[in-house]
């Protein structure tokens, strides 16, 4: 398997959202990427009930398909998410997420990606989604 | 208020109201809102779109006790987001006694030229 990750690692910029939440790369194969993330508190909608708002796991979601895009074209592709719809199963339990999306079809100028988060059990998901991304023209 | 929670904090949300009288969610797209170089993190949008659904589906019950459990979010981006300040904003579409549907739009500038839009649906009690 070609691994493109550590090829690409000098050039995928650390900095903005995903570094700020501490999103990070748990696996991947030759069409799919793991992401994981650890709920902390700053990203509570309710701090009664303990819970984590579902904009994260979207944001997580998006980062995956991102991740399996680049897996799938083995090349850092210029890329914008055209759209990501999410079923929100359940609240997650844990204080550790992950997300495993895999791009299942690319055509010339957009793809398709789905994912499942979940917490360790990929056969127990938090969340569904299904996504398009647009193939920008290399800059 | 849904801006006043720390996930609402951690993209720095704020609550205003418009000249109409709606009340919007804003933030200021700054450098830890990022995605790629120079352009607003999708998930960041998707997080307003979804905060500014909450606010409206809070607004409509009118008794912040209540769960409002998300269910489902389709978000469509149409325009990549400027490192710029963002404004999100919710219609209720259906009230049921169970379920609500919601429609959010996020924009910055131009109004009339919205960056994503959203549908939601939720689940009361």
């Amino acid at each position: 398997m070609t691994d493109i990750f550590k090829k690409l690692e000098s050039q995928i910029r650390p900095g903005g959202f995903h570094s700020n939440i501490g999103m990070h790369r748990t696996a991947y194969g030759e069409d799919w990427v793991e992401m994981g993330l650890e709920l902390e508190d700053r990203f509570l909608i309710d701090e009664e009930r303990k819970l984590p708002s579902s904009g994260i796991i979207f944001s997580l979601v998006d980062a995956a398909m991102g991740g399996a895009l680049i897996a799938r074209m083995k090349k850092l592709q210029p890329m914008a998410t055209l759209d990501l719809r999410t079923d929100y199963l359940r609240a997650p339990a844990s204080s550790k997420i992950f997300a495993r999306a895999t791009c299942y079809k690319v055509a010339r100028h957009v793809a398709f990606l789905s994912c499942t988060a979940h917490e360790g059990d990929l056969d127990d998901p938090i969340a569904r989604s299904l996504g398009t991304f647009a193939l920008l023209d290399n800059a | 208020m849904i801006t006043n929670t720390p996930y609402g904090r951690l993209l720095g949300a704020r609550q205003i109201q418009d000249d109409k009288g709606r009340t919007l969610v804003t933030l200021n797209a700054v450098e830890p809102l990022a995605g790629r170089p120079e352009f607003l993190h999708g998930g960041v949008i998707a997080g307003m779109l979804e905060m500014a659904c909450i606010t409206a589906v809070q607004d409509a019950l009118g008794n912040p006790d209540l769960r409002i459990k998300p269910i489902n979010v389709a978000v469509d981006y149409l325009r990549g987001g400027l490192m710029l300040e963002t404004f999100a904003h919710a219609e209720i579409i259906r009230m049921g006694r169970r379920f609500v549907n919601a429609s959010a739009s996020c924009w910055q500038q131009d109004e009339a030229k919205p960056i994503a839009t959203a549908r939601m649906h939720f689940q009361i009690g």
